[in-house]
């Protein structure tokens, strides 16, 4: 270990890094403290100590169907994602046919592309599908920004995947089917738990999708906070915001969580 | 009655795009037998064992189990145990969970299985980490995990692909004396795939000595030893002197002419009078002599060299052409003293020694 010097490089370094934390963290912190305030307003800093705006969103039909079908699209999401992803995986890595490399590279796009390209996109297509603002309609439109984490995840875990231990199966009597389901699956639990994880993120946190896709009538939950942001701007976005990131941060900790221990477990 | 099955290779082949990796491998083996395919690396002898195994297909060819044709039959219908170079043990289940593995996808109920457990996890000396998972096993007990698990359903094939190789020799020797009492016990018909020809000599009831997708040579390791068909399978196992010579017929007696003129009597050979060959000739069948030995088989040459093994002494002997040979004497501590630069005659009988094509 070195010994940390009080050089004007390293004290300008964490100066910086200090000043880029407080930017980034400062937003959340405020939204936080906002959302116990007792006032009437969004006020920073709060005068005193309340959980009513809480209690306003868990009271308020509107934010709790918003809510439940933030929770329902985000769960679909994440288990269709998962299971074309991992196909998807099983013939980027051990198919071998034309075009993989491009197909790889498809599949990853809607990283680069827009959101809000894809959400135009969509948004016509689904007008002629006579899909736009069903359940289905916005489910298919996050699978698709769901992909390229499940497939990016799942290729990984599989790539490193020893693929004798498939054979030693076949050869003890399992079918492919047995295989997959006794040793190939269990074993890339941890994989699969990040990636469904990852997907369901994406889902949940997606406002631009959910604008173009969603009746007003029945919204997710961010799109919720956007209309009352227009509307009234109450204490209660701050609660829900802060309910939201901690929904998030919870589950970024789970993948961290299940990372160490696969680590662990492969010792 | 042994438990194990026959086994039959019929021409069996694979060519991966245009490339041979196996060109036709054809042998017999007897319920029961321990077959081991010898051969240096990319001669061919993991890709049969893969064949057989069922994971890889074969361009041509056929395999035939108790004489039924199991080519076309899926892995997981091959009834075959396999114990695979780094043992493959599902690193997700307990020692007893691996072994009851194949049980398992047989449909067993739990009581029989608990006890077919039990039996195998006893025979490989391993109850007390019957709990444990690999990873917290040493090597060798994950050997025996990965033995147990493919004897446990009572398979009609074991195949081993170099499963000890990861282990220490001494581990090793213990291991190869184990893995042989449980075939002779049990009448295990097994296919060993090594590049250790000492593993294959001291284990196998059969050696396929395997080159360039071929089988090189079949036998019983005493006859792949002592009278090896070829030059590579002579050279391949075990150490080896070979002495240019041309063979002549001289009144009804086969004699070789060295390239020094000298003549020595040779046992039968199948190569014509006249065409060039080589006598093949262990070293410990080779003898450091006085000129006036009885051995009806004599050449000059001089001492150059020795290398202790302990048991025995290895000796680099230059004969009168330059040709050095290797000469094996056990050190028993009696007989008579050689030093280095001694002028000495290399000796042997005819029968010992055979000429194979050059």
């Amino acid at each position: 270990m070195s010994e940390r010097t009080l050089s004007p490089g390293n004290i300008a370094l964490s100066a910086f890094s200090v000043i880029v934390l407080f930017v980034l963290v400062a937003p959340i912190l405020v939204i936080v403290l906002v959302s116990f305030t007792p006032g009437d307003l969004m006020q920073f800093p709060p005068q005193g100590f309340s959980l009513r705006w809480y209690q306003r969103y868990f009271e308020d039909p509107q934010w709790q169907s918003a809510t439940a079908l933030s929770f329902l699209v985000a769960g679909l999401t994440a288990v269709f994602s998962l299971v074309l992803g991992f196909l998807t995986s099983l013939a980027l890595v051990r198919g071998r046919f034309p075009g993989k490399n491009a197909l790889r590279i498809f599949l990853m796009s809607p990283l680069i592309i827009p959101k809000i390209i894809v959400a135009v996109g969509l948004y016509f297509l689904y007008v002629r599908m006579r899909i736009l603002g069903t359940t289905f309609g916005l489910v298919a439109a996050h699978t698709l920004i769901a992909m390229p984490y499940v497939v990016m995840i799942l290729s990984a875990a599989l790539f490193g995947f020893d693929r004798r231990l498939e054979w030693a199966a076949r050869n003890l009597g399992a079918s492919p089917l047995k295989t997959l389901w006794h040793v190939t699956l269990p074993l890339l639990r941890p994989a699969i738990i990040s990636a469904a994880l990852f997907a369901f993120i994406a889902s949940f946190d997606d406002i631009i999708l959910s604008l173009f896709l969603t009746k007003l009538s029945a919204p997710t939950l961010p799109r919720q906070i956007w209309v009352n942001v227009q509307q009234v701007i109450d204490p209660t976005i701050a609660a829900v915001s802060t309910l939201m990131t901690l929904i998030s941060v919870l589950g970024l900790w789970l993948v961290a969580l299940i990372q160490r221990m696969a680590a662990r477990g492969a010792r | 009655m042994p438990q194990g099955a026959s086994l039959s290779l019929r021409e069996l082949a694979k060519f991966y795009d245009g490339a041979g990796a196996v060109l036709g491998v054809s042998l017999d083996l007897e319920p029961g037998k321990f077959l081991t395919l010898l051969g240096p690396s990319g001669s061919g002898k993991t890709t049969t064992l893969m064949m057989v195994a069922g994971f890889v297909d074969p361009t041509g060819g056929d395999i035939l189990v108790n004489g039924r044709s199991v080519a076309r039959m899926p892995a997981h219908k091959r009834d075959m145990g396999m114990v695979f170079q780094n043992y493959a043990l599902f690193p997700h289940m307990t020692v007893a969970e691996n072994v009851g593995f194949p049980l398992k996808m047989r449909n067993m109920s739990r009581s029989e299985r608990d006890d077919r457990i039990a039996t195998f996890v006893k025979m490989v000396g391993l109850e007390p980490f019957a709990k444990r998972y690999p990873q917290q096993l040493s090597g060798g007990q994950q050997q025996r995990v990965a033995l147990a698990r493919a004897l446990v359903f009572s398979p009609s094939l074991v195949l081993m692909d170099e499963p000890l190789g990861a282990l220490d020799r001494r581990l090793r020797l213990q291991m190869q004396e184990e893995i042989k009492g449980i075939q002779r016990e049990l009448g295990l018909t097994v296919i060993y795939v090594t590049h250790d020809q000492e593993e294959a000599l001291t284990m196998s009831d059969m050696v396929a000595v395997m080159e360039g997708g071929r089988i090189s040579s079949f036998g019983t390791p005493r006859e792949i030893y002592e009278k090896p068909t070829n030059r590579f399978v002579a050279n391949f196992i075990g150490e080896s002197n070979f002495i240019p010579c041309h063979l002549e017929q001289a009144g009804g007696e086969t004699l070789a002419r060295l390239e020094s003129g000298a003549r020595v009597a040779v046992g039968a050979s199948d190569l014509p009078a006249g065409a060039p060959g080589v006598i093949f000739l262990r070293p410990e069948r080779l003898r450091l002599c006085a000129a006036d030995d009885a051995l009806p088989n004599k050449v000059p040459g001089r001492v150059m060299g020795e290398i202790y093994l302990g048991d025995a002494s290895l000796y680099r002997v230059r004969l009168g052409d330059g040709l050095e040979v290797k000469v094996k004497r056990p050190n028993r501590g009696y007989g008579m003293p050689v030093r280095e630069g001694d002028e000495m005659m290399v000796g042997w009988q005819p029968a010992d020694s055979i000429v194979l094509r050059a």
